[in-house]
Parts: structure tokens; sequence; C-alpha cells
């Protein structure tokens, strides 16, 4: 199947029917069916990842910003396309955001001068813990940390396969390992167990 | 099922990801292979510690002095009324707006997760699971934890945190705090034990 671009750049290869059909009328509804169904989850999983919802609401919106303007007019999943993109914004923002690093340590001490009981003090360690659970999220593969996100969100394995664009039944394997790797690095980063 | 299972199938075996006949036999293999059922158990412990991490990112979206909150759609089963009437739980005479002593035994009281719009038409459900618990073929399955909130009053709930809370009888409970600070619903711990 050959598509003439503009400048009679000639690009080669296969497309699906369905995926071509996006770039034409289909669009809009397409477009729809998918917000409803993956808007949140992916809002969900972005706020589990950056313990921020309003931004994560914002990366979110963008992302369904840019599909509606500007369908990506290549063959492939546009589902996982989506979940792609937003896993990576959110990675950008946890690696990029060390305000709210600064942010999250400031809030722990203030808590421990202005409220000195035993809740402060966990809620500093807690807020720690999650701060390394973030980190080395951000050093996994953007796939494996989109499924371990995904997963602790309650989707199954179906739902899983469907945001990765991958069959349900390597969804098993591809967890297992991602888990696997996200204990190994937590344990090579802080040495201690999970 | 002779030869022995992959990760993956473990993994999915967890999670009774997989066809029906297949969770028999590896059920049935698990049974007969000490490595298989190791490797089993190894896995089901790091797939709990990983979701355990995983958990707690959610109880603390972030850390500001408010306490987490979400928005939650409540839509109350008519159940949960007739529970919380039958019941009777002398809990309600031991809620905080009652002036008796309650004390928090949890900070890390969790939020209610929001339920997203494609969730809305499920029945209340407080604390999603956040991973499906871990099935092990030689442990006697465990009875399901009630996910429902006993209804204090009749009007739904827009927002509201879960407070772990423990009853001067020694009770521990949950209790659903609205955004005004009043109890809104409860659910005795020992019953999601």
């Amino acid at each position: 199947m050959r598509h003439k671009m503009p400048g009679d750049v000639v690009i080669r290869g296969v497309q699906p029917m369905e995926e071509v059909a996006i770039g034409m009328a289909d669009t809009a509804g397409r477009f729809d069916t998918i917000f409803q169904e993956h808007y949140p989850r992916i809002v969900a999983m972005l706020a589990r990842l950056m313990g921020d919802r309003p931004h994560a609401e914002e990366i979110a919106a963008d992302v369904f910003c840019k599909l509606s303007r500007r369908p990506p007019l290549f063959g492939g999943d546009l589902t996982a396309w989506i979940y792609r993109v937003a896993t990576n914004a959110g990675l950008d923002a946890i690696r990029s955001n060390s305000r709210r690093k600064k942010r999250e340590s400031q809030a722990g001490i203030e808590s421990l001068r202005t409220a000195p009981n035993a809740g402060a003090l966990d809620d500093m360690l807690r807020a720690e813990r999650c701060a390394r659970v973030r980190e080395i999220l951000g050093t996994l593969k953007p796939r494996d940390t989109q499924l371990l996100l995904l997963r602790a969100e309650g989707l199954s394995y179906r739902e899983l396969a469907q945001s990765l664009g991958i069959q349900p039944g390597s969804v098993g394997t591809l967890l297992a390992r991602a888990e696997a790797e996200f204990e190994r690095k937590f344990r090579a980063r802080y040495g201690d167990s999970l | 099922m002779t030869e022995c299972c992959k990760q993956g199938e473990l993994r999915a075996y967890l999670d009774r990801e997989l066809p029906q006949q297949e969770m028999k036999q590896i059920a049935t293999h698990l049974e007969g292979c000490p490595a298989c059922s190791a490797s089993f158990d190894a896995i089901a412990a790091r797939a709990q510690r990983v979701s355990a991490s995983l958990c707690d990112l959610a109880a603390v979206p972030s850390l500001r002095a408010a306490p987490a909150r979400a928005s939650h759609a409540w839509r109350w089963a008519a159940a949960g009324a007739v529970l919380a009437a039958a019941a009777g739980l002398a809990a309600l005479a031991l809620l905080p707006s009652h002036k008796a002593p309650v004390t928090a035994v949890h900070r890390t009281a969790k939020s209610a997760p929001p339920i997203e719009a494609a969730n809305a038409v499920n029945p209340p459900q407080v604390e999603r699971p956040q991973a499906r618990p871990a099935v092990h073929h030689r442990r006697k399955p465990r009875p399901a934890a009630p996910e429902y909130f006993m209804a204090l009053d009749n009007e739904p709930i827009d927002t509201g945190v879960v407070m772990r809370v423990a009853l001067e009888s020694g009770m521990e409970a949950d209790v659903i705090v609205d955004s005004e600070g009043h109890p809104r619903a409860i659910r005795p711990v020992s019953l999601t034990k």
C-alpha cells in the first residue's frame, strides 16, 4: 500500500484499514469512545505516579487535546499510543519536578515542627517512602511503570493488554518481569527490602 | 500439566487471569512440584510487596497539610441502610461527634480513592482493591472482605476521608468523615479481617 505525501515522499508500509480510517470521518466518534473509557484511568494512573491529581488531570487533558487536534497518522493502536504518551509525560514531570521534592521535604519538616506527634513522623516517613517508590518508577522502562501503575489501579489483564497494545496472554510475563525489576532496582538503590 | 510452569503463567495464575482449565492444571502441577511451588510463592510474595509499595502512593496523593481528599460519587445501596439499621451498632454513639473517646490508630487512614466516571455505576466501594488477593492453592480461601460501608444517613456523600478509629470497646472501625467533619458511614474493621 502506498501513500502519496506532499513533496512526493512515498512511504511504504502496511497499515491496517482500521487505523487508516482514523484520519477520516470516523475520528470524532472514535475519539469520544476512547476518551470516555480511558481518560479516567489515565488520570488515576498519572495521579498515582505524580502524587498530584490536578497536575495529572492537566497532563491527561493535554494528551487528549493533542490527539483530538492532530490524530497520529501512523498505523498502530491508538489506545496504546495515548497511554504511552501519557506515561512518558508523567515520567517527565516527576523527573524534572525537583520543586515538588523540595516542597514535600519542607512540608514534612513543617509538619514535624507544628504537630510534634507520632503521626507527623509517620507522615514524613511515608512521604519519604513514596518519593523513593516514585524515583524507582522513574528509572524503569516506561512500559513497566505503566503496567505496575495500571495494575495497582485494579485493571484486568485484558484491560492492561489493551493499554499496552499487546495480547492478554503476555501480561503475566511482563508483569512478573516488571515487578522483579522494580524490586531489584529498589534494593540496589536503597539496600533494604520493599 | 507435566512440564513446569513459566513465570508469566504463575503470575497470571496468582491473579486468576487464566482460563479455568489452565487454572486447574497449574493447581494440580503445583501440588506435585516443589520447584514450581517455591517459584510461585516467591512470585506471590514479590507481587504483594510491590503492590503494597504502589498502594502507598495512592494513600498519600501529596504531602500537603490537608488530608487526602477524593471526590467520590457515592451511591448508597438500600442494603447499606438496612444493614446499618439492623446492626444498630452502638458504634454510632461512640463516633467523634458524640464526644466519645475515639483515638486515631492509623494516620495512614486511606483516603477513599476516587471512583471515576466510568465506574460510577458500580456499587459503593470505598477502597478499591489495589491488587487481587493472592490465591494460594494450599491455603483455604478467606471469606471476602465486605466492601460496603454502612451509611449513617440517607444523604449522598460527595467528598470524604476514611479514618481508622479505635472505639472505646477496643473495636476498630473505618469511618467516612465528610468535608465538614461529620461521620457519614462506618465499617467495623473486624469484618474486613
